[in-house]
């Protein structure tokens, strides 16, 4: 006989009030735990998906808009910029690497992406079926976007106007896979690819490269489905063309020099029609913003937590009356006052101990099925099948509270005076 | 000498009233009965004698310790070893077995419980077959029997018992002071029983008369 055995003997005995407080207690630990594994996802697909890129530049408006649209495809662009405003802000000499985006139209709600086949490389894209593009209006689709509508290669989509799905569609214009990716849990999975000149050709800039008549045969590039796609003939033809019309949405650029930070955006906001955005301080933005609906919601979970503690501490007191003449008989038996204490305390732990770790798992669950549930609504996977470092101080939080609640009443159990407590009962 | 109360008083927090108790010497396994009224102080000289009580003045020698001179936790061990105590009430832990109820007893003092030892027990006492029962399974006699089994699990050499036949008939309570009586005598136990039912005095080598305080 454990003095611990003890404890859940007592524990059985109250099952109703136990369930109840650990119930309580799970709840707030899965709420805060969920938040937890939300805001750590959150972030990491932030920053992952914006690696590599200083700044972005485009039409002026919201400059989150401006990084949410054109790093996570998430939001509406800006608006376009006029190709020939965008030349001049690569000549800058700050200017690194440059990927350009033409966005705007999609297909079955997909969001398509113009641009270049480093862009795609950038994005993860690693071509694992069929090959890269090598004519305006081919297309490489995402893992997601292949596997959800069953797309294949040589399959001929007809892309709409707008981001939603039932916008105008560009019937006169069809598009062919030629290739489609292999998943990579970023972004790229549930995009479509294709260069920048189709999204010109759709919007009747006039004929770009060579006339696409669906009919002429798709040669894969040598290697394309093994490592990540090489540069096509769209990668500099984009940029050579000289048609003063022509509009891209925004420009997503890595400086070649670390001063860039300080010159750039100064330069295109101040000297240019266009506005820069720069990720990482966008996100640290976003961040906040996002931080004050967590911390509504931690608060939530919080007031659950100190809720269970607060209804553990009562449900023990109240045990401590109903075991009074117990208490008494273990001291009369000789047993010292840190057992009762003992006793007392672990029953208070083992509860809250268990409160936490299924506030754990439930936690773990609730994002799981939000990740499923939600999966095509978000561009960022999110799945209850990781672990955060921090969780194992949720437990050891949950633990702590458990001392706390159990403090009192094991104190009053072991100071439980013996004589009094079973002279009353002979009364 | 198990026993020895010397110059015993004792006077309750607020109360004017100061309880003198006669002095008294117990030796290795007599059976001593104290007898007396209510309102007498026999609870409260059983309880002094089983540590559970401190004196306000005088001496409780048991096995050549002064019990008003040892600390509390010195007080604790002792008592758990050396002394076995029958309440009137019983107060069997409910949320426990018959054999975890007299486990409960070694795990008390720190030891590991022996199932000879409980086997040997509750086989004296004729509840092998209710081990497994909670108390309110049993009947009010398993109950008392319970009791008795886990005043003796730690083998000590004073079994003290409070009113253990007041609510019991003639013929119970008989049935109760013969079995109390056989096992202290085959356990080799000093036996204290404090009681104001006249009844039971037969059972007893010596007798200490209370005086009515009231």
């Amino acid at each position: 006989m454990r003095l611990v055995a003890l404890s859940f003997a007592y524990i059985r005995r109250r099952s109703g009030s136990a369930f109840l407080n650990v119930m309580l207690m799970s709840f707030g630990i899965a709420t805060i735990t969920l938040l937890l594994l939300l805001s750590v996802q959150f972030e990491e697909h932030l920053y992952k998906n914006a690696e590599g890129v200083d700044v972005v530049v485009g039409a002026k408006g919201s400059p989150i808009q401006l990084i949410l649209s054109g790093l996570y495809h998430m939001d509406s662009p800006t608006g376009n910029v006029r190709l020939a405003d965008a030349k001049d802000v690569m000549n800058h000499r700050a200017v690194g690497d440059v990927y350009p985006l033409a966005l705007g139209d999609s297909w079955n709600g997909v969001r398509m992406v113009g641009s270049t086949a480093e862009y795609m490389a950038w994005m993860g894209g690693v071509i694992e079926e069929g090959a890269l593009w090598s004519h305006a209006l081919d297309v490489v689709v995402g893992a997601d976007v292949a596997s959800r509508y069953g797309v294949t290669i040589g399959d001929t989509l007809i892309s709409s106007h707008g981001l939603q799905e039932g916008g105008m569609g560009h019937s006169d214009h069809e598009m062919i896979v030629t290739g489609i990716l292999r998943p990579s849990g970023r972004v790229s999975d549930r995009l479509i690819f294709t260069p920048v000149e189709t999204m010109w050709m759709l919007h009747s800039y006039g004929e770009v490269g060579e006339e696409h008549d669906g009919g002429h045969e798709h040669t894969s590039i040598e290697g394309a489905n093994q490592v990540a796609p090489q540069p096509s003939y769209d990668e500099q033809t984009w940029l050579a063309d000289e048609h003063s019309d022509k509009e891209i949405t925004a420009l997503l650029i890595s400086y070649s020099t670390p001063l860039g930070a300080a010159q750039f955006p100064r330069f295109v906001n101040a000297e240019t029609p266009l506005q820069a955005a720069a990720p990482a301080f966008e996100i640290t933005r976003l961040m906040s913003i996002f931080g004050v609906g967590m911390e509504a919601i931690q608060a939530f979970g919080i007031l659950l937590i100190l809720s269970s503690a607060l209804s553990l501490l009562i449900g023990l007191m109240n045990a401590m009356k109903d075991r009074a003449y117990d208490l008494a008989i273990m001291r009369a038996m000789g047993g010292a006052k840190w057992k009762l204490f003992v006793i007392v305390l672990v029953e208070a732990i083992s509860l809250s101990t268990l409160g936490g770790i299924m506030g754990v798992v439930f936690g773990h669950g609730a994002m799981h099925w939000m990740g499923q549930a939600f999966a095509e609504a978000q561009q960022f996977r999110f799945t209850g099948l990781m672990w955060v470092a921090q969780e194992s101080w949720i437990v050891v939080g949950a633990i702590a509270i458990g001392i706390l609640a159990g403090l009192l009443p094991a104190v009053r159990a072991a100071q439980t005076e013996i004589y009094h407590t079973l002279s009353r009962s002979n009364a | 000498m198990v026993v020895e109360l010397r110059h015993l008083q004792h006077q309750y927090p607020g109360s004017k009233t100061r309880l003198s108790f006669p002095d008294a010497e117990i030796t290795q396994g007599a059976r001593h009965l104290l007898l007396g009224l209510s309102g007498s102080g026999k609870s409260t000289l059983l309880h002094i004698l089983a540590g559970l009580l401190r004196p306000t003045s005088g001496e409780v020698w048991v096995e050549g310790h002064d019990l008003a001179k040892m600390s509390d936790r010195a007080l604790d061990r002792f008592r758990g070893e050396h002394m076995g105590i029958v309440f009137q009430q019983h107060h069997l832990l409910g949320v426990l077995s018959v054999e975890d109820n007299l486990a409960l007893a070694s795990t008390m003092v720190g030891e590991k419980a022996s199932k000879k030892r409980i086997d040997h027990l509750l086989g004296a006492l004729d509840m092998t077959s209710e081990r497994r029962k909670r108390p309110a399974e049993l009947s009010e006699g398993q109950r008392q029997r319970v009791s008795i089994a886990r005043a003796l699990m730690n083998k000590p050499s004073l079994l003290i018992a409070d009113e253990p036949t007041s609510a019991l008939d003639d013929e119970r309570a008989k049935q109760f002071m013969d079995l109390l009586s056989e096992i202290s005598e085959s356990e080799q136990t000093t036996l204290v029983v404090a009681t104001h039912d006249a009844r039971i005095v037969p059972h007893f080598d010596h007798v200490t008369q209370l005086e009515d305080v009231s």
